[in-house]
């Protein structure tokens, strides 16, 4: 059986929107927003489909979701239930920086799901591509230190931290294990297929840990 | 304070049942201890024969805290113990021992603590006794040179009458105003030998004084709650994870920091 982690608290949404409406806001050109992990403890993947939701309904875009290999916690599947919505899980940073350094029409925005950057360095590998960067905390659980350190490295690595978000711990229901993969969405443009080609038949995801988890 | 309260709840909760679990333990293992009370009223008009009502209640009050004290001077207790017979000394009696005042009467209550409602019974009414009889004795003591004294003066002056050394109305006007005097005190150790009397004797108690199980835990929960909150605010202290917005803020720089 599948975990599958899904978007799906209404009261949430407005969170969000504000979030997104703001990133639009101080950002007109925004495209690409690479959403990390504070700590280990933080789970980015749900927050980024939340926000992809918002954004693809606010905006009336679509909207894919790149999800790093690293960034899937307990090998549990992203997924959202919005058409708009595209979700590409399970890929190295070779492969987003090759998606995201050919732009498409196809999606107005990019959201790239990364695990903490002092846990795994994936999300520093792919932050240059990205205008802006969103940090998700869990609170009571992400520690203080940690956040500031995430906050630095992405700094460091080029990309300003937009915006942080704070999520409570009750948004960590799904539990599951699944072997890393692609999940067939609905979307079949060609640069999905293009990815989902090169997701299956690419080496497996480069892993570099940086730092100790506090 | 509420985010405290929320953030720390696991803590508070632990503690205050950890409390609540301890002192009810206590209840059940301590041994239970019997209290048993002989009830004595203080005669206000036989101190005080005035009636000024004021003067009256001072001086009830001040014989019951002479009373009190009385009560726990070893002269009262090794009569106390001596009365008992063994085991008692008045060391092992002294602290399990209190004479006090009955809130809004004038009724003093010999009070006695034992592990068998039976003895403390009898100690508690041993008590009032050895506390009746040492007034007793200090009032005599209080008037006997009085006594000595006018019994002295008659004494002297019967024999001055018998001599026939004073004009025979000169004697009698003394021997009178002796007497009189003689008489007055008689009256008054009469009247404050009765200012203490026992209304009620101690009967064995049917329910332990403590452990009290209720009491035990209402204190459980409020030892706790205190414990808890002094626990979470230190755990707060330490404890260095994010719980608000503006510490996330703080944590990251961000200009935009939105919790959910």
């Amino acid at each position: 059986m599948l975990g599958r982690i899904r978007g799906s608290e209404p009261q949430m949404s407005s969170a969000y929107a504000v979030v997104w409406l703001n990133l639009r806001r101080r950002c007109p050109s925004l495209r690409t927003i690479l959403v990390a992990g504070a700590s280990s403890q933080a789970d980015p993947s749900a927050a980024a489909i939340e926000l992809a939701e918002v954004a693809a309904e606010l905006d009336a875009a679509s909207v894919l979701v790149m999800v790093l290999d690293s960034a899937m916690r307990d090998r549990r599947e992203p997924d959202s239930s919005n058409p708009s919505v595209t979700v590409v899980a399970a890929l190295s940073p070779r492969q987003i920086r090759m998606a995201l350094s050919d732009p498409s029409e196809e999606f107005k925005f990019v959201i790239v799901v990364a695990p903490a950057p002092q846990i795994n360095a994936d999300g520093i590998a792919v932050a240059g591509a990205a205008d802006v960067a969103m940090l998700v905390a869990t609170a009571g659980r992400t520690p203080f230190a940690d956040a500031q350190l995430a906050a630095e490295l992405l700094r460091h690595a080029g990309v300003p931290v937009a915006a942080a978000l704070l999520v409570t711990s009750r948004e960590r229901r799904t539990r599951g294990v699944m072997d890393a993969r692609i999940r067939r969405s609905s979307s079949r443009g060609r640069r999905v297929a293009e990815l989902r080609q090169g997701g299956l038949d690419d080496e497996p995801p480069e892993q570099v840990a940086v730092g100790n988890e506090a | 304070m509420t985010g405290l309260l929320r953030r720390r709840r696991a803590w508070i909760l632990a503690t205050v049942t950890a409390c609540v679990a301890v002192t009810g333990l206590i209840s059940v293992l301590k041994p239970p201890t019997y209290e048993a009370s002989a009830l004595m009223v203080i005669d206000q008009r036989a101190t005080s024969p005035n009636s000024d009502l004021n003067a009256s209640l001072t001086t009830g009050q001040l014989l019951a805290a002479h009373y009190t004290k009385m009560a726990t001077t070893s002269t009262v207790l090794d009569r106390v113990c001596a009365d008992a017979g063994d085991p008692c000394t008045y060391a092992s009696l002294k602290n399990r021992v209190a004479l006090g005042t009955v809130k809004g009467t004038d009724l003093l209550a010999a009070k006695v603590t034992d592990a068998s409602p039976d003895r403390a019974a009898q100690l508690a009414n041993f008590l009032a006794a050895e506390v009746m009889a040492e007034e007793r004795f200090e009032i005599a003591n209080a008037l006997k040179p009085t006594k000595a004294y006018l019994d002295g003066e008659l004494a002297s002056v019967v024999k001055d009458m018998g001599a026939k050394s004073a004009p025979a109305a000169v004697l009698e006007a003394r021997y009178n105003t002796v007497y009189t005097r003689r008489e007055a005190v008689a009256e008054q150790e009469s009247r404050l030998d009765g200012a203490l009397s026992l209304v009620e004797p101690a009967t064995p108690p049917t329910i332990p004084a403590d452990p009290s199980a209720k009491r035990y835990l209402l204190a459980g929960l409020a030892i706790g709650l205190v414990l808890a909150l002094i626990i979470a605010l230190l755990v707060d202290r330490i404890d260095t994870r994010i719980y608000d917005g503006d510490r996330l803020s703080q944590a990251t720089g961000a200009p935009l920091v939105q919790a959910c």
